[in-house]
């Protein structure tokens, strides 16, 4: 989980990145722009209740792509840093050979 | 190597006081936000259940990684938003309960698997989730919430445990297992998370 070997841009992260911004960042605004272009007469507590539970999914989708990007972020960054412990002190499993 | 990009939260395995304290902080504005959303207390016949209850979410969640940080958390923001939302302190004293039952069970369960297996893989499956995690909690908060209103008002026993299970199953579900799969391996990954109940 999160070592230094992984690609630089895992397909499957992106895919799920992608999905998360997609599905549930997207997809709540475009719904709230399309409610608040409705005509006045429209009801208020239904347009409450949808707005609120939007506003949930956004939330959680929020945290959920933070972590993604970290995710996303550290995986370059761990080879940069292994890569650096490696010319510091030399491949040991080489030397020992 | 490894390197924490959250340095404040994770430069050491055993948490102080003071970042515990602040993850609950934390916990309870997220958990306040969410449940203020979806809260819209049924005024005829009148009781305290939402129609939607988000603080499922961070019940479950904040109690599995943050042990019993995460449980006070999650009662005091229920309390908060109760008094904010029911004008009636037997409701908002007597959720009190099975607010408490809803994040300690999950919390318990996964401590005992963490002092097990560790933060790895076999922490972040799907049916001891579902199981330990959303259904059995909320189905026994449940009970609790609909003795608790058909003692005191004139709501039905059956027509309150409906509700009360409609309001918190699917959202845990729905938005808390991703939460969990993807926000809560992070955090592990990254140390921000309570191993024990306290530390």
């Amino acid at each position: 989980m999160g070592g230094g070997n992984e690609k630089i841009m895992p397909k499957k992260l992106f895919y799920q990145i992608l999905f998360f911004f997609l599905v549930l960042g997207v997809f709540p605004v475009l719904l709230v722009a399309l409610i608040l272009s409705l005509p006045y007469h429209f009801d208020i507590s239904w347009y409450k209740r949808v707005v609120g539970l939007l506003l949930i999914f956004s939330t959680v989708s929020t945290l959920c792509l933070a972590a993604l990007v970290t995710r996303l972020l550290k995986g370059p960054l761990d080879d940069i840093l292994e890569a650096q412990s490696k010319i510091k002190e030399g491949n040991l499993k080489f030397r020992w050979l | 190597m490894q390197r924490n990009l959250l340095g404040f939260f994770s430069f050491q395995k055993e948490k102080s006081f003071k970042q515990n304290f602040l993850i609950t902080l934390t916990t309870i504005g997220i958990s306040v936000i969410l449940c203020t959303l979806g809260f819209e207390p049924n005024s005829v016949p009148p009781d305290g259940i939402a129609t939607i209850w988000p603080g499922a979410i961070t019940q479950v969640i904040a109690g599995i990684l943050f042990g019993a940080w995460g449980v006070i958390a999650t009662v005091s923001a229920g309390v908060i938003v109760d008094i904010i939302n029911v004008n009636d302190l037997y409701i908002v004293f007597g959720f009190i309960i099975p607010a408490f039952i809803q994040s300690f069970i999950p919390a318990f369960y996964y401590r005992l698997l963490i002092k097990r297996y560790g933060w790895n893989d076999k922490i972040f499956r799907f049916t001891p989730f579902l199981i330990y995690g959303v259904i059995i909690p909320n189905v026994i908060g449940a009970l609790i919430a609909a003795f608790l209103l058909s003692s005191h008002t004139n709501t039905s026993f059956y027509f309150a445990f409906a509700r009360w299970t409609i309001a918190n199953i699917p959202i845990a579900l729905v938005l808390g297992w991703p939460l969990f799969k993807i926000f809560g391996k992070v955090m592990a990954d990254e140390g921000c998370v309570v191993s024990g109940w306290w530390k």
